[in-house]
């Protein structure tokens, strides 16, 4: 049965001329790990901004955990914990401080403080002061603050943004892991279709304001044809009788595009014109293909 | 509300607005010292005192609650922090009330403090040199009688700066308006304009005719109170890229 904790129904934000999201009917079932991906501009940041109710929406409807924005905004967001583009603290306060502020904002009990920091693995670090952690501490601060209170909903917008690989590793893995150890459904954005691809179980497709695709990454890898790579004898002349739909990828023969009784009748026409055929096999087209050619980004 | 102005309270810690409570104190008390010790200043305790007030309200005041309100401010807009806690789900208006509130205990601390500062400096001068020892009572009430005045003349301006601050996230353009506040003031003193110029309203409270002191009280601290209603409706309407 549908559990959506995330509703949107025909949202819109514009800025003078321009369409910053457009019509966007988003649905983020609960224990997701929702990955929203897009080129920077596509609109997902003032999609996570109306989310949070940190801008207005043009039109449309916002419903987090069966709250409306609009009329139950304290309800809706006391379930949500985020990270809007950088991860912002107060420098001049330690971390245990900072969560300090969080804990008495959302009236959360200030013992939930070390329970967040155990899971960032940030005890050892938490009475220095934020100005002196490293960027990848202060990620993992903010992610701590957002685990504040068990919310039900987790919004990082672009939590790995300016981190070193081990930092983008360690926070993928605390994502990755946080629906089975919190009982969290995550939306987080990313322009990086590599990194939503390793930890996301559905993905949303943002560009130019419109939501291009929502659904599981094998839906996504369905939208789009196979190819069929044939490896064989003499590529040259097998591409000659193939026709102008192969093209030569190294030693390889690519047909886009083509089902499994194609591919057994190609087989048998090289094999009639006295090609042998060393390899023959139907691949899914690669992932970083599909979201470039959805987004237009190919060239 | 409670648990936002504890928030507000936490971060204060090791922040710059606390240095700047302590300026004007520290100020008055050097120059308070300075002037006794120099022999060129009154004689006597009550307008040694009312002169410390004078220079309090005229200067440093709206100083004070441009650099505070200022510095306020940017513990949020220097981070970015507004996105985290206008996303807590917090009521806007609590978020900003508090604020208000912040700013106006905070200058109403400085106010005692400087009262304060104001006393130990004639105590001190009349240590350092006992034959320019003020002569007289040292006038307590009625000195705390007239920084309580002009804290709440000071309401309005106060209000406003906050405002201002809370608004723009650019440390410049409050501080700006504040400097240009304080010396405009000086320039329409004696204009009709005067009563009514926020930043002259704590300064109104020392005027000879009682009617004009009251009046700036009453647009001071009332003005105060509805600037700061305005201010909190007008940013909670407003969206926060």
């Amino acid at each position: 049965m549908s559990d959506p904790i995330i509703e949107t129904e025909q949202l819109s934000r514009h800025y003078g001329d321009l369409t910053a999201v457009d019509d966007l009917s988003l649905c983020v079932e609960r224990g997701q790990i929702f990955g929203f991906l897009g080129p920077n501009g596509a609109g997902k940041t003032t999609t996570i901004r109306m989310l949070l109710g940190l801008i207005r929406r043009d039109t449309g409807t916002i419903r987090i955990a069966g709250h409306d924005l609009s009329t139950q905004r304290r309800e809706a967001l006391a379930r949500v914990g985020s990270i809007v583009e950088t991860p912002a603290l107060y420098l001049n306060l330690t971390g245990r401080q900072n969560l300090a502020v969080t804990c008495h904002l959302r009236g959360i009990d200030t013992r939930e403080i070390d329970r967040v920091l155990a899971i960032v693995d940030l005890e050892k670090d938490a009475s220095r002061r934020a100005g002196e952690y490293s960027l990848g501490m202060r990620q993992r601060l903010g992610i701590a603050r957002a685990l504040l209170g068990e919310p039900e909903l987790l919004i990082l917008d672009e939590p790995t943004n300016g981190l070193d690989p081990a930092g983008i590793r360690e926070i993928r893995q605390l994502i990755a892991d946080a629906p089975a150890r919190f009982g969290t459904t995550i939306l987080v954005s990313s322009h990086m279709l590599s990194e939503v691809e390793q930890m996301a179980s559905h993905v949303g497709v943002m560009n130019r304001g419109r939501l291009l695709f929502e659904g599981t990454l094998p839906d996504l890898i369905q939208t789009a044809p196979h190819r069929l790579e044939i490896r064989v004898a003499d590529p040259a002349r097998a591409l000659s009788l193939l026709g102008p739909g192969a093209t030569l990828s190294g030693a390889m023969l690519v047909l886009p595009g083509v089902n499994e009784a194609e591919a057994a009748d190609i087989n048998r026409r090289l094999v009639e014109a006295g090609l042998s055929v060393t390899g023959l096999s139907i691949k899914p087209p690669a992932l970083e293909d599909i979201f470039l050619s959805l987004t237009g980004e190919t060239e | 509300m409670i648990g936002v102005l504890v928030a507000d309270l936490i971060k204060l810690r090791r922040s710059l607005v606390l240095l700047v409570m302590a300026v004007s104190p520290v100020m008055m008390a050097v120059l308070g010292v300075l002037v006794i010790i120099s022999g060129n200043g009154a004689d006597d305790w009550l307008r040694t005192a009312i002169s410390g007030t004078a220079i309090w309200s005229y200067f440093l005041l709206p100083m004070t609650a441009t650099g505070l309100t200022a510095l306020l401010a940017q513990l949020e807009h220097s981070t970015g922090v507004w996105s985290h806690v206008l996303a807590t789900g917090t009521p806007r208006w609590q978020i900003f009330l508090s604020k208000g509130l912040i700013a106006f205990v905070l200058m109403g601390a400085t106010s005692l403090l400087v009262g304060l500062a104001i006393f130990a400096s004639g105590h001190i001068g009349g240590i350092l040199m006992p034959a320019e020892a003020l002569e007289g009572m040292p006038p307590y009430g009625q000195v705390f009688t007239i920084l309580l005045k002009m804290w709440v003349a000071s309401l309005l301006v106060t209000a406003f700066q906050l405002a201002i601050a809370l608004r723009f996230s650019s440390f410049a353009l409050p501080v700006s308006v504040g400097i240009g506040g304080t010396f405009v003031a000086v320039a329409a003193t004696s204009s009709r304009w005067g009563l009514v110029f926020p930043w002259l309203m704590p300064v109104n409270v020392l005027a000879s005719e009682p009617e004009r002191g009251l009046l700036a009280m009453a647009i001071g601290g009332i003005g105060g109170l509805v600037a700061l209603a305005a201010m909190i409706v007008w940013l909670s309407r407003r969206d926060w890229d």
